[in-house]
């Protein structure tokens, strides 16, 4: 047999790697490729659009109450934070004054719904790191807490559309105040477990420190916001910042961090998590005990003038923004959801060059996704 | 991770001996709601029309109004075609219905657009036009979450020259794109916004500009804030809104072969379905109360 003379040069090829669509690690229906040089990520390439559904085109279309049920399937894990989002935004044209008692349930509702979505992030974040499903186990059970107190107040497990124009849909249920504490004391242990299990854990902080820093000024460029900007040392929050609904009403610290890496976000997530639970004890004492739940002189139909207004809020995952175009009438003629999710996602890239394939899932991770936010 | 025995049991019960229908703790649901309910009749404080407006109570609502006799005019189909209806604001509510029922045909159709109001002296507007000279920008009030903010538009060609301005400036300091949208005008074109704001100021500032159907594009700025990226792919997605100097504006949320139609023109129709869950509410139904 005659063998040919080969080539002993090694040749160093890039090798693209598909990861997802279907995958654990991509927290849903999201795509990106890798391409390698050995391990370590020379280029991403993210595909997203699997989960568009058009919902700007389809608010388009829907009034503005039946808008409200659209911002939950959107963003499903901080449901609360987008209907506060697009509620204000339609209440600030129709230049509604939205009753005390009504401001503050919503405050505690949307704050246990940055726990429930925190919670989520640290269970899921823990498999991602290797911590298997032991976070999760010590996770979800706080989760399912706050979930059964949304599900007492507004009849629903996660699409809750509670959140009305003008104030709240109904009147939350008679042990409320009672109820919430309650759920806090397992929060409040849920918090010291995960702080147990993960904060020190020797293999958890090798897995997480150093990995995809970002700066400070390069998270302002990519637009970044929420605990990914903080982390990178930008003390910006629009609660404390921007305050809307009655936030300037209580105390509470931004937690920032200093290295800009997986590590510090998730810190800061720990430590917000702690700041919320803060807020929603105060806004317990201050909540008038009755009163009004929904704005005086609210028409049957809603109409806003014309106008236009950027509404944001600050959500779990960041800034959740409505940029709300009216021609009058009772239907959006352009809306915008800028959604915390997209935005944090686009600097995937610049995040995961030079970094090792296996960081990029942690890095991926430590955005917490939303992956139906992403789409819309 | 569990509760401590005595902080559950014995504090739920004992704020509840009443409630004889719930033995569990946790079987707050059913109590909480039977309470709620005999509350509902009781309580004066809470507009029963409105709080239960959308609830249950809406579709009997609504069918009694359809049941009312309508005014006999000629001006409720034409308010259908249009599908805006010349409604009186809702401060108008006040009047008695009958005066505010006979003013409807004499009403003047509501305008389109919310009237430009020109900001206070010293508003961000003037240190911009003192950043960038001689670049022509017309400046007015928005709404804003808390107040107004400031708005500008500015010529397709300024754009990148006026946020390259807000982001290096220091009296300017606007370091942050939170949004890039288009806008679809039909008759009066495309818009691109960009909605700006600052770490360290107390101002924001949305800049306007407006391009038509025939030459869609506005040079990307893509290299002044990289966030910028995924947004004016999204743009040009779903109004076909070219962006010279953009990097990479392969479709992102649509399939890389939909470049055909643009979704969110307004000349892009929904499907017929979809339509209909809006126009679902009878035009007009529940107006009045």
């Amino acid at each position: 047999m005659v063998t040919e003379q080969h080539d002993r040069s090694l040749e160093v090829v890039d090798i693209p790697i598909n990861m997802g669509p279907q995958h654990p690690s991509t927290h849903g229906v999201f795509r990106m490729v890798l391409v390698l040089d050995g391990e370590v990520c020379k280029d991403v390439i993210p595909h997203i659009g699997y989960m568009h559904r058009g919902g700007e085109k389809l608010m388009e279309a829907m009034d503005f109450r039946q808008g409200i049920g659209y911002c939950d399937r959107t963003e499903y894990l901080a449901q609360f934070s987008a209907e506060l989002g697009y509620v204000m935004a339609v209440e600030r044209l129709m230049e509604l004054e939205i009753p005390d008692r009504a401001e503050y349930i919503r405050v505690i509702l949307t704050e246990l719904n940055r726990l429930s979505s925190h919670f989520m992030f640290m269970g899921a974040f823990g498999i991602d790191a290797g911590v298997f499903a032991t976070s999760f186990t010590y996770a979800f059970p706080q989760r399912e807490y706050i979930q059964e107190l949304f599900e007492e107040v507004t009849g629903d497990r996660l699409m809750y559309a509670y959140f009305r124009v003008g104030g709240l849909a109904w009147e939350v249920t008679d042990n409320f105040v009672q109820r919430v504490h309650e759920v806090l004391v397992h929060t409040r242990q849920g918090l010291r477990d995960l702080d147990e299990l993960l904060t020190k854990n020797e293999i958890f902080m090798v897995r997480c420190q150093g990995i995809g820093a970002f700066t400070a000024d390069q998270a302002i460029a990519y637009g970044l916001s929420g605990p990914m900007l903080r982390a990178s040392g930008v003390p910006w929050d629009l609660r404390k910042d921007d305050p809307y609904s009655v936030y300037d009403r209580f105390t509470f610290e931004i937690p920032v961090g200093n290295h800009g890496d997986v590590y510090d976000r998730y810190l800061v997530r720990l430590e917000e998590m702690r700041q919320s639970v803060n807020i929603i004890e105060q806004a317990l004492e201050q909540l008038p005990a009755e009163g009004p739940i929904v704005a005086e002189k609210l028409p049957r139909r809603l109409r806003t003038p014309p106008g236009e207004v950027y509404s944001k809020v600050e959500a779990p995952r960041g800034e959740w923004g409505v940029y709300l175009v009216s021609k009058g009438g009772d239907k959006p003629y352009r809306l915008k959801m800028r959604s915390p999710s997209f935005c944090n996602l686009s600097a995937l890239r610049e995040m995961c060059i030079g970094q090792f394939m296996a960081d990029a899932v942690m890095i991926l991770g430590s955005m917490d996704i939303v992956l139906c936010d992403v789409d819309r | 991770m569990t509760l401590p025995d005595g902080q559950d049991g014995s504090e739920t019960s004992a704020e509840r001996p009443e409630v004889t229908s719930a033995p569990a703790p946790e079987n707050t649901p059913s109590g909480a709601e039977g309470a709620r309910i005999e509350d509902a009749g009781t309580t004066p404080a809470v507009d029963p029309e409105a709080a239960e407006a959308p609830m249950t109570g809406k579709r009997d609502q609504e069918k009694v109004t359809d049941a009312e006799p309508k005014p006999p005019s000629a001006e409720a189909p034409a308010a259908a075609a249009t599908g805006e209806g010349a409604r009186p604001p809702s401060a108008e509510g006040e009047k008695p219905k009958p005066a505010a029922k006979a003013a409807r045909p004499a009403k003047e159709p509501e305008p389109k657009t919310a009237p430009k109001v020109a900001p206070p002296a010293g508003s961000v507007n003037e240190i911009l036009a003192a950043a960038i000279g001689d670049v022509k920008i017309e400046a007015y009030l928005v709404p804003d979450l808390k107040g107004t903010s400031v708005a500008v538009e500015v010529g397709r060609d300024d754009v990148s020259a006026v946020l390259t301005a807000c982001r290096d400036d220091a009296r300017l300091d606007l370091k942050y794109l939170r949004c890039l949208s288009g806008v679809d005008w039909q008759e009066e074109g495309l818009e691109v916004v960009y909605h700006l704001s600052s770490f360290t100021k107390p101002h924001k500032l949305t800049v306007k500009t407006r391009i038509t159907y025939a030459d869609a594009s506005v040079p990307s700025v893509a290299a002044v804030y990289p966030a910028a990226e995924w947004h004016e792919r999204e743009a040009r997605d779903m109004f076909g809104i070219d962006f010279p100097g953009h990097p990479d504006l392969r479709p992102l949320l649509l399939p890389e072969d939909m470049t055909d139609h643009f979704p969110l023109r307004k000349d892009n129709p929904l499907q017929e379905i979809e339509e209909w869950q809006g126009e679902n509410l009878v035009e007009g139904a529940g107006d009045d109360e």
